[in-house]
């Protein structure tokens, strides 16, 4: 891990009460994501991924590890400190229909954040958000409008233009595109690729679409039950999967074939991600891993190196290293 | 012809206070006895409202305007509650994308499956319940005698949506409606039940009719393709052709849309803005604002759908000049 990395986060565990007990929703978790760098995180329902994203922003604080963002400690600041690296910080959601304020105009809620942190004067605000409004691929017209007079993906341009307001470092994308039409979604996808080098961002793209985390991110990470299972630049990820999680992932990914004869057969990894109240000792995957052992049921898998800044953890990978 | 189910001209609308919404305007489909239709398209195509329409199961906000849905030597929109009821279950099963809609949250899953086999007085309550049982085995419920006596909320999100699929399947209908079956699932849970629903479908030799958004799944397990847009069919395709050879602007664009899973990071083809709501009965061809081929004819003139090969038809007047030149 770099020590100029714009946001660090070490060993991150975080749990929530479930009745007398807690549950792991995010386990010893630790990734880095450079200045300007997309980082994705794929998973399915209950990976802890959306977790991990709020973390990541300081909305959540972690039961153990630290979340440093450009060197510090998000848990040792002061409230007044983390509101301001707060503006730094900011977190687009799958439903922009209950992010935003209904009952103010499209410009009112973009003013918002901008009034909060006191910036400007109300022209120069205004301005802005003239600015903004164009950024995302919206125009001015769109600023008077109320939020309900706006399609879902008009919807989620003025989401990710109220988190540009501040000028983030660091924008977490928690499953944009899950609610957006497929020709929407593309374009959301593009708009998001225009803003990296435009604006100087790095994201933290979380989504269960493997084929929208691949498509935008430099570096991918497997998250599995609140752990992540592997990483990888995402060219390796995609070329060679290694840990038989992600490899399930990608077999079950529907792409169009290029004939009815080559179709492939609707086979993958038996059975649903188990509860974070009963998690599998050992290996979670164990439960449906197609390569399952005795040692993945008792002990937790090893991480592996197994290709240039691509790692995996898993007792069956280890097995076929020590030959 | 030989279809077994046969939509013909269907409009229907949701008249409002201020302004009525138009969603279906026109639309004309069959499904052959066997075959496995898939109808794709955005949200706001139509193509959920036009099957939901056909079967009578819009909400009384609704308004069927015209059309008919032949199924059985009958026109199902001309049927009162009793006989349609007789159809429902019976003869057509429905599966729900909601998992939410598709189960009573106050029964037991196994007595919902039994339900539909009672109800039409198909075979007794123990002859039920073991037809129940091998259902729920059949379609990959582990430990079937054990869900069989659960609730739907203690069911896993997968689990949910292979009992509501036994419901559906559990008085062997002819046809089988699927309205985005496997959407709200995980893409390693969306592949099993996908290859269930495939298995028992074809031992049936059951005929479906398949609503998706996913072009993925459309194409890995139906035979042909509709493409609706605005409340009309755009391209009607066997699966080969749609894959190779479909011509609509909106089927490129769609199939533009889809974002590739191979490390490259090609600019997307995305078809612009996004789908229309009709506040009036589109005059011209329904995509036109968003067609990047649009031309004059386009805004006045309703395309009609035009047979290209056999099999093979597309509503596009682009597409029929130019084969009218070419023929």
């Amino acid at each position: 891990m770099s020590d100029n990395a714009l946001l660090a986060i070490d060993q991150v565990t975080k749990t929530f009460p479930w009745g007398k007990h807690r549950i792991e929703a995010v386990r010893r978790v630790s990734l880095s994501i450079g200045t300007a760098e997309t980082l994705g995180l794929v998973g399915e329902s209950g990976s802890g991924k959306s977790t991990l994203g709020r973390l990541a922003i300081g909305l959540l604080a972690p039961d153990r590890g630290t979340v440093t963002v450009s060197g510090v400690n998000l848990g040792a600041v002061a409230p007044r400190t983390l509101r301001t690296m707060r503006q730094t910080l900011q977190i687009v959601f799958q439903d922009p229909g209950a992010a935003l304020n209904a009952r103010v105009s499209v410009a009112a809620n973009i003013l918002e954040p901008l009034v909060v942190h006191n910036i400007g004067t109300r022209d120069e605000r205004l301005r802005r958000v003239g600015r903004l409004l164009e950024r995302v691929g919206l125009t001015t017209a769109h600023g008077p409008a109320m939020p309900d007079e706006l399609s879902g993906g008009q919807l989620q341009r003025v989401m990710i233009a109220r988190a540009l307001a501040l000028g983030p470092k660091l924008l977490v994308c928690d499953e944009i595109l899950s609610a957006l039409d497929l020709s929407v979604q593309a374009q959301v996808l593009s708009l998001l690729d225009d803003l990296r080098t435009t604006e100087d961002l790095a994201y933290l793209f979380i989504s269960h679409n493997l084929s929208a985390v691949a498509y935008l991110s430099d570096r991918i990470g497997v998250m599995y039950l609140g752990e992540l299972v592997e990483w990888a630049p995402t060219a390796a990820l995609v070329a060679a999967p290694k840990h038989p999680y992600t490899q399930a992932l990608f077999q079950s990914i529907l792409e169009v074939p290029v004939s009815k004869a080559a179709r492939k057969s609707l086979t993958g990894i038996p059975g649903e991600v188990p509860s974070a109240i009963d998690r599998p000792s050992g290996c979670a995957f164990h439960t449906r891993c197609p390569l399952a052992m005795d040692i993945c049921r008792q002990e937790a898998p090893p991480w592996l190196t197994v290709g240039d800044q691509h790692q995996a953890a898993c007792h069956a990978l280890a097995a076929v290293e020590e030959g | 012809m030989s279809a077994l189910f046969q939509i013909n001209d269907l409009a229907v609308s949701f008249p409002g206070r201020d302004q009525t919404v138009y969603a279906v305007n026109g639309l004309s489909l069959a499904v052959e006895t066997g075959e496995w239709l898939g109808v794709v398209g955005e949200s706001g195509s139509g193509k959920s409202v036009s099957l939901l329409a056909s079967l009578q199961l819009l909400s009384a906000t609704s308004r069927i305007d015209r059309g008919q849905v032949w199924f059985d030597g009958r026109d199902l929109l001309r049927l009162k509650r009793r006989p349609l009821r007789e159809i429902l279950g019976r003869k057509i099963g429905v599966i729900f994308q909601n998992l939410a809609n598709g189960l009573d949250p106050s029964m037991r899953v196994g007595v919902q499956v039994m339900e539909p086999m009672l109800a039409h007085a198909i075979c007794t309550k123990p002859e039920a319940r073991r037809r129940a049982l091998d259902l729920l085995t059949e379609l990959g419920l582990s430990d079937p005698e054990r869900q069989f006596e659960r609730y739907p909320f203690e069911l896993s999100g997968g689990m949910r949506q292979r009992a509501m699929m036994a419901v559906a399947l559990a008085a062997e209908p002819a046809l089988l409606i699927a309205d985005e079956p496997t959407t709200a699932l995980d893409t390693t849970v969306q592949l099993q039940v996908l290859s269930v629903l495939q298995e028992a479908c074809r031992r049936r030799q059951m005929t479906v009719i398949m609503v998706t958004h996913d072009l993925g799944v459309a194409t890995n397990v139906c035979d042909r393709v509709v493409v609706m847009y605005g409340g009309q069919v755009m391209e009607n395709a066997e699966i080969d052709t749609f894959i190779q050879a479909s011509v609509h602007p909106y089927t490129q664009g769609l199939k533009g849309s889809m974002i590739p899973l191979n490390g490259t990071h090609a600019p997307i083809q995305a078809i612009e803005g996004s789908a229309d709501i009709f506040h009036q009965v589109p005059r011209g061809c329904p995509f036109v604002a968003r067609c990047p081929v649009a031309f004059e004819r386009c805004h006045t003139e309703r395309p009609r759908l035009v047979s290209l090969a056999d099999g093979h038809e597309a509503a596009c007047h682009r597409v029929e000049e130019a084969t009218a030149h070419v023929g």
